[in-house]
């Protein structure tokens, strides 16, 4: 369960960060709940089916030891950046482009 | 003249194409990279060329069933071989070998090689077994004269981890196996040449997707960017 939620929350967050960077009216909260919603589940639908998931299960319950542990710790770095690009692009309210 | 003077303020500038190509990169590193890197090592071990282990490979079910024994009708009859002959009394049973084989052995790639004599069976699986619940890992096609090697790769593996979390041996059940003698030939093998742990394989992609998930992590941030050359 623990590793369902990590990988539907990482999904979740870079959908909002993405919709925050992308949107050029002020953010919408359902709107971006719906996306976060949908990002989270398709990419734990995409995990699951990739073995990803049950690999971050296992690392996260130590059966696959230090690598396990090191693979949990770049998801959860990963993790915090995506949070806080998801936060800072929601603050600043701006769209970007993607070549500048 | 301070006329017409534009005041400009300077925002301190987050890196935003930075950022938004490091989530581009984990995001494809994490739904790609990683699973085709797990597919491609996990089959390492997975050759058809194998060797004879040496050694007992028997596990007693109990002390009053043993090692073999037929299941019919929810009911279990002990089978005692001779050599390498079962025989088994009921129509469409099934019949039950169990091997010493636990996680250590499944994580070192020991397979099973199956020479079969005479037999009347259709089908035979192979099971991973902890207490009451099991999980199957592989099976194969049965037929007189033949020879069969059950094989697993690294994620095989990893899914008997998964949902067993131990185990405490492994079975094959063949069925359904009809009344008369069986010639069954069973030997643990392991894959010709160097043979690396399952979890061994798997870690060399946790370790690599772990550091580079954090190096894009860093890289996402304005203070250091050792990614920049390449993106």
């Amino acid at each position: 369960m623990d590793g369902l939620l990590l990988m539907f929350g990482l999904f979740s967050v870079v959908g909002l960060a993405f919709y925050g960077l992308f949107s050029s009216s002020k953010p919408n909260g359902i709107l971006a709940t719906i996306i976060a919603g949908i990002t989270g589940i398709i990419g734990t639908v995409i995990a699951s089916v990739t073995n990803t998931l049950t690999i971050v299960k296992l690392s996260m319950s130590g059966v696959l030891g230090y690598g396990g542990y090191l693979f949990i710790a770049g998801l959860v770095a990963i993790g915090l950046v995506w949070t806080y690009n998801a936060v800072w692009s929601w603050q600043r309210n701006r769209p970007i482009r993607l070549i500048r | 003249m301070a006329r017409g003077r534009r005041r400009t303020t300077r925002r301190r500038k987050k890196n935003v194409l930075g950022t938004l190509w490091g989530q581009i990169l984990a995001i494809i590193t994490l739904i790609a990279l990683i699973p085709l890197g797990v597919s491609a090592t996990a089959g390492y071990n997975v050759r058809s060329n194998v060797e004879a282990l040496e050694g007992d490979i028997w596990h007693d079910y109990n002390a009053t069933v043993g090692y073999a024994y037929e299941l019919y009708n929810g009911s279990i009859t002990k089978v005692t071989p001779t050599g390498t002959l079962y025989t088994t009394t009921h129509q469409n049973s099934t019949l039950v070998l169990c091997l010493d084989m636990q996680e250590e052995e499944l994580n070192d790639a020991t397979y099973v090689r199956l020479k079969f004599g005479v037999i009347n069976a259709t089908e035979v699986k192979l099971y991973a077994v902890d207490g009451s619940d099991e999980y199957l890992i592989t099976s194969a096609d049965v037929s007189t004269n033949s020879t069969v090697v059950l094989t697993y790769d690294a994620i095989d593996y990893t899914k008997v981890m998964d949902k067993l979390g131990d185990v405490d041996y492994c079975k094959l059940v063949f069925t359904p196996i009809q009344p008369g003698t069986h010639n069954i030939t069973v030997e643990l093998v392991k894959p010709e040449g160097l043979v690396i742990k399952h979890t061994t394989l798997i870690n060399s992609i946790l370790y690599a997707g772990g550091v580079l998930f954090i190096l894009i992590a860093l890289a996402s941030t304005t203070s250091w960017d050792p990614l920049r050359g390449l993106i």
